[in-house]
């Protein structure tokens, strides 16, 4: 199968950097056609997805389902977007478990408003990477007027290379029939190009339909962008209360993740972390649990890592059907090592979700492996490290003779906010700009 | 137009965790007799009982916990109707992946009168185009209740498996001893009977 590389934003399919500085900028277009002009200056900035391009720097476009409205996007074809993304993320709230505190009542403005148009971003490897892909973008929307910049978050790297609970992360990504990216788990079949670029066969035996007309929708995907607040102090007092030593911590946090912080998974290192194992991408997603693990005494089927992707496991659904793109750079300065109270810093992950499916994918996931444990057969238990809690949460961790099972978690991880987004292809952007509605 | 179905807008026919599943069709004229052969030899086929075992491991990934076949108005209509864990919608399609496409259901829907020419032949009908036909014909329950509500298939299937452990614990003379232990308590309780 042969994908239209040229066409496609680079930053839909290419793995992130790492290590990385990114930057996320929400712009409302309170002008339609300064936003097709906006548009026309940003196409430049835009690199696409073959192979010479294959850069580890790069600036993405993306459009809300308003955006795209307020741009005079013909309703036709605005009618042909999925229901989700017509709604918007804030409408999904409840399916996503975005509730109490995650609500979106509670969330940082303008996320959950209708002012969420046009997300620019960038990632680059380091700071002047970054600065000399974004200096064009950011000069095309600093000195326009009828674009105004309204939110923006700055992420990088921490110190020790992991994300704020102390775990390497950015390990897992699917290789994409056509894509030339290669998968980082040799024992996985590529996915079909449609599960994560609209107009190709995919998972489910169809095409994954773009929106009308094929100018617009056509290489283009969708992208789930959330900004996740980590509560790194909540994290350790639990693994503390509930270990006898800090061994056993490490041990804890490793049967919630379903690896242990150095990236090693439990799958291959059930007893004893395996650092070099852990740093080593040609090792450390090379497993599958069905023949091996059926029952999860090495990694615990209701661990975050085996919720995303159950692999060949017996679960509820198939899980070539729900695979996500997945990328987290990190925002907010890391908590002190030892450090158990909290100090109020806004910290977290600011996730991205890449695919042609908001619903079969990232939604799916959310609701039906992260909300609850219907699919492993503990209908009460949430994902340990990212579901809802109301401070009742459990995991079960099966060991011999007796499993052990996690009471009382809390919440570890708060929504702040979030979109759903449009990335066009590179021909519909100049599409997008050439409205004349 | 992105696609909607009728009974998106319709609350929930769920019984707490179960949700249920059912299809109206028309029989095509002279054809409730082969229907009902058709629909017989779908439940005694081996991917829903030769092997319990696979039998299992299908209704851990589908979450299917009954299928009913239904003619009724004379054998001129066709009820198909199913419960599951959790919501119809997300799932479907892994259903339909797991059955490796809409084929084995295909043996009986080819009867109906609405169903895609060549639903039968495996292959032939795409897992979307499965579920489209399947969605355009679904009538959502008024009303729908389960006694065992909270039971999923994985659930009920540990529950089998404890219990026969627990028998065989029982049937052995030295169980009453080893019950007395405080922690067991629960355990005896429930061993009376």
């Amino acid at each position: 199968m042969n994908i239209e590389t040229d066409d496609i934003q680079v930053g839909a399919l290419q793995p992130r950097p790492t290590p990385y500085v990114a930057t996320y900028i929400i712009l409302r277009i309170d002008e339609k056609r300064a936003g097709r002009e906006l548009l026309r200056r940003l196409i430049p900035a835009v690199a696409n997805s073959t192979r010479s391009n294959t850069e580890r720097a790069w600036v993405a476009v993306a459009l809300s389902f308003q955006g795209l409205k307020v741009l005079g996007v013909p309703d036709a074809s605005l009618q042909s977007f999925p229901i989700e993304f017509q709604q918007g993320m804030a409408a999904r709230a409840s399916l996503l478990g975005d509730t109490g505190e995650s609500d979106p009542a509670n969330w940082e403005k303008p996320f959950g408003s209708n002012d969420v148009h046009l997300a620019v971003s960038a990632i680059a490897p380091d700071a002047a990477a970054l600065e000399a892909v974004l200096a064009p973008a950011r000069k095309a929307y600093e000195t326009f007027a009828g674009v105004t910049a309204i939110w923006r978050l700055d992420c990088k790297v921490l110190p020790t290379e992991r994300e704020a609970f102390g775990f390497r992360d950015g390990i897992s990504h699917p290789a994409v029939e056509g894509s030339g990216i290669p998968g980082s788990n040799p024992q996985e079949e590529p996915l079909k190009a449609g599960e994560f670029i609209l107009g190709y066969p995919d998972e489910s035996g169809g095409i994954s339909q773009p929106p009308v007309p094929e100018a617009l929708g056509r290489n283009g995907t969708y992208v789930v962008f959330r900004k996740l607040h980590q509560r790194v102090a909540a994290f350790r007092q639990y693994l503390k209360a509930n270990s006898a030593n800090a061994e056993a911590e490490e041990f804890l946090a490793a049967k919630m993740m379903g690896r242990w912080r150095s990236g090693a998974p439990l799958a291959l290192c059930p007893t004893h972390d395996d650092p070099q194992l852990g740093a080593d991408s040609r090792r450390n997603n090379d497993f599958l649990y069905y023949a091996d693990d059926p029952k999860g005494l090495k990694t615990p089927p209701g661990s975050h890592v085996r919720r995303m992707n159950p692999r060949d496991s017996v679960v509820l659904g198939v899980p070539r059907l729900h695979r996500m793109i997945r990328r987290g750079t990190s925002y907010g300065p890391p908590l002190p090592e030892g450090v158990l109270e909290d100090d109020g810093a806004e910290r977290g992950l600011a996730f991205i979700f890449v695919g042609a499916h908001i619903d079969r994918q990232f939604e799916f996931v959310q609701s039906q492996w992260v909300h609850d444990g219907v699919f492993i057969g503990a209908p009460a238990e949430a994902d340990p490290i990212v579901g809802p809690s109301n401070g009742d949460n459990q995991h079960t961790i099966p060991q011999q003779p007796i499993r052990r099972r996690l009471s009382g978690l809390p919440r570890f991880v708060v929504t702040r906010g979030g979109e759903y987004f449009f990335a066009p292809s590179l021909r519909a952007l100049r599409w997008l700009a050439d409205l004349s509605t | 137009m992105a696609k909607s179905y009728p009974w998106q807008s319709q609350p929930s026919a769920k019984s707490g965790l179960i949700d249920e599943f059912s299809a109206f069709f028309s029989v095509k004229p002279g054809q409730a007799e082969n229907l009902r052969k058709a629909a017989l030899a779908y439940v005694k086929s081996p991917a829903r009982s030769a092997d319990p075992k696979l039998v299992d491991e299908a209704s851990r990934i589908t979450g299917v916990h009954n299928i009913r076949l239904t003619l009724f108005d004379d054998g001129t209509r066709f009820l198909f109707a199913t419960s599951f864990d959790t919501d119809w919608e997300p799932y479907v399609l892994d259903s339909l992946k797991t059955m490796k496409g809409v084929a084995p259901w295909g043996q009986f829907l080819k009867y109906t009168v609405e169903a895609p020419e060549g639903i039968e032949v495996p292959g032939k009908i795409p897992d979307s185009a499965a579920l489209e036909f399947l969605n355009t014909h679904r009538i959502r329950a008024a009303a729908y209740d389960d006694t065992f509500k909270d039971l999923t298939v994985a659930v009920e299937q540990k529950a089998m498996a404890l219990y026969k452990a627990f028998q065989q614990v029982l049937d052995n003379p030295a169980a009453a001893e080893a019950l007395q232990h405080p922690a067991l308590k629960p355990l005896l309780d429930q061993a009376s009977d």
